[in-house]
């Protein structure tokens, strides 16, 4: 008997980092927690957003940073195509489901 | 000159995996050295910290595997724990004096809840090694053993509190003893009364004070016990290759544990150490034997690498 594929999910900050990237298309982490109005916190983004590029949810990359501002390049964070599937098909998921809830 | 955040970064590189420096610490250690701040510094030391607890443990790739494996660990932990609590028992009943008294089998029931303070945190800890020691473990193994272990924190909280100060005072009425307690039948709130009572100025003279603290800090690092130990004892399955390593570092962390809360040389009035240094060492000695232990694997994991690298 054929495996089921397994049911892409998201979870609650997962759908907040997808929302952000979508609406402001690129962002690193310290921007991600600015703009989450406290709801990520700076210790867990960083972990999250690991985790969303392993599943495939979002796509990084280093920032063209100039030669002479020193220190290590920041990671700019993007959705993927995949990543934009997802979380529409959780939002439309869950207004359906629960409408009362939905944002 | 270093940059801000180099060193951090050289000291998790020795103990993260490469994927974990790259996904997640560089990005933490970049917005460090753009945007520096106490918080952001804690955030990479949060990074840092679930990065090797990673790094110790592999994915859940069978749900039906990881319940096994706990219960498994639940079974030895139960089973070491009944053990233990007889044997401490079966010891306190040959310590206390018979002759002319006919207590009766109900004694044996206000002795467990004093015995289990301590079995209860050396079966944890046995259970683990023998059940985890040698393998790999699964993250989910790892939390549900971690929770586990604050849950008997916390029930070791409400024994020393008020379980076993009441099973002292039905034990002592057992045997005929009438009159005011010692402070082993105090609960939390009284013996935090006594200490503010005798904390005046008018008893600074008297040692009792002395003992009322002591007391109240052992309790507090006794009701730890569970959770200090599973560290140790995770750390130690952690950095083992077979179950007999771990399970003899576990005898030996066990028996130390035991020889400093019974040594009087370590109390308050012989040592010199406050209250607090006095009733905590012990549990500060396991949690150093778990660093060592941690550092063990992360050295193992890095040569691996390098190896692996060649």
């Amino acid at each position: 008997m054929a495996k089921r594929p397994r049911v892409l999910t998201l979870s609650a900050k997962e759908t907040l980092i997808l929302e952000l990237l979508v609406e402001h298309d690129e962002l690193y982490g310290l921007q991600l927690v600015s703009n989450s109005k406290r709801k990520l916190k700076r210790g867990t983004v960083y972990v999250t957003l690991g985790r969303m590029e392993e599943k495939g949810y979002i796509t990084s990359r280093l920032e063209d940073a100039p030669a002479d501002m020193g220190g290590m390049p920041r990671r700019l964070y993007q959705a993927t195509p995949l990543g934009r599937r997802v979380l529409a098909a959780w939002s439309a998921a869950t207004t359906h489901l629960m409408p009362e809830f939905a944002r | 000159m270093t940059r801000r955040g180099e060193r951090l970064r050289a000291f998790a590189a020795l103990w993260c995996d490469d994927q974990s420096m790259t996904l997640v610490v560089d990005p933490a250690i970049a917005d460090l050295q753009r945007e520096p701040s106490i918080r952001q510094y804690i955030a990479v030391l949060k990074v840092f910290v679930w990065c090797r607890i990673r790094g110790l443990t592999v994915p859940d790739s069978n749900a039906a595997t990881a319940v096994g494996t706990l219960g498994r660990t639940l079974t030895w932990t139960a089973g070491l724990v009944v053990v233990l609590t007889a044997l401490m028992v079966k010891r306190g009943d040959r310590i206390v004096p018979h002759s002319g008294f006919h207590p009766g089998p109900v004694r044996y029931v206000f002795m467990v809840p004093p015995a289990l303070v301590i079995t209860m945190t050396f079966g944890l800890a046995l259970g683990v090694v023998v059940a985890l020691g040698g393998r790999r473990i699964s993250r989910r193994v790892a939390a549900s053993v971690f929770l586990l272990s604050v849950a008997s924190s916390a029930a070791s909280f409400l024994n020393l509190g008020w379980l076993t100060p009441s099973a002292n005072q039905a034990f002592r009425a057992l045997y005929g003893a009438t009159g005011q307690g010692g402070i082993t039948e105090l609960s939390w709130g009284e013996l935090t009364q006594k200490i503010y009572y005798f904390s005046g100025p008018e008893f600074s003279q008297f040692g009792y004070l002395h003992a009322l603290t002591f007391n109240y800090h052992t309790r507090l690092a006794m009701a730890f016990g569970p959770l200090v130990f599973t560290i140790f004892a995770l750390s130690i399955a952690f950095a083992a290759r077979n179950r007999w390593v771990p399970l003899i570092w576990a005898i030996v962390g066990c028996t130390l544990y035991w020889i400093a809360i019974n040594a009087n040389a370590l109390r308050p009035w012989n040592s010199g150490l406050s209250s607090f240094a006095a009733a905590w060492i012990a549990n500060a000695v396991v949690l150093c034997l778990s660093a060592v232990a941690m550092g063990v694997s992360a050295l193992r994991r890095r040569d691996r690498r390098v190896q692996d690298a060649s």
